[in-house]
């Protein structure tokens, strides 16, 4: 191999490398973009995880606040007999008061 | 103690000027408004002397637009595309300048192999700068 043909290989293969490092800018750019994109999201997720966790466990106060105010509902439309019996005394003072 | 004093920036004067001799060596050979060297004249095919010029032309020309560019990473990236180019330019100007010239073409022929050992350096340094770019990011 001359010094010529040694030329021309550097020459091609630098040229070929360059291009094909020049054409390549645009993909790279795009990929760190989305790379810094991915990463904001990231970020933002963390940034709402207190505020998801908080969320959570009001849901789970509200869903026992909900239970009890059942309880309680139904223990009042349940007959009870101490009130019976406290009606039927105001029932009988009253009318023996006329 | 650290020093105060951070050396930062990305039109560092010298690598600036060694880009925009580049750029005016290309334009003027392109342009056949002087003849380009002997020694690559007495060496290198024909066909390779445009393929020289187009890379001299083409680093430069990146180089200086990466310097200036507002988004450093796009720059960044033509940057290295340009050391990746000056490169084979520099060889091919360096080797005939060897295999003519010998021993008495090291003047020269130091000052382009140390440029092209600076570009290879600068492309070390500019990956490691994109993958940090890309970790912090």
């Amino acid at each position: 191999m001359n010094w010529g043909q040694v030329l021309s290989v550097v020459g091609v293969l630098g040229g070929l490398g360059g291009l094909a490092a020049l054409v390549m800018v645009p993909v790279q750019r795009r990929k760190m973009k989305v790379d810094a994109a991915s990463v904001i999201v990231d970020s933002a997720i963390d940034l709402l995880q207190p505020f998801r966790q908080r969320v959570e466990q009001l849901e789970k106060d509200l869903t026992k606040v909900e239970r009890i105010v059942h309880d309680i509902r139904t223990e009042l439309a349940a007959p009870n007999p101490s009130v019976d019996r406290l009606r039927g005394i105001v029932g009988l003072v009253s009318r023996n008061g006329r | 103690m650290t020093d105060p004093v951070v050396v930062t920036g990305r039109r560092r004067p010298h690598q600036v000027a060694l880009l925009a001799v580049s750029l005016v060596l290309g334009v003027t050979f392109f342009a056949g408004w002087a003849p380009p060297p002997t020694t690559v004249d007495a060496v290198a095919p024909t066909w390779v002397r445009p393929l020289w010029y187009g890379l001299l032309l083409v680093s430069g020309g990146t180089g200086l637009v990466a310097a200036w560019l507002p988004d450093i990473r796009t720059g960044l990236l033509l940057e290295r595309v340009a050391m990746l180019l000056s490169t084979p330019a520099l060889a091919l100007y360096i080797i005939p300048i060897f295999v003519v010239g010998g021993l008495r073409g090291v003047g020269a022929g130091a000052f382009l192999t140390f440029w092209a050992a600076a570009n290879l350096w600068r492309i070390v340094q500019i990956t490691g700068d994109l993958r940090q770019i890309r970790r912090r990011s």
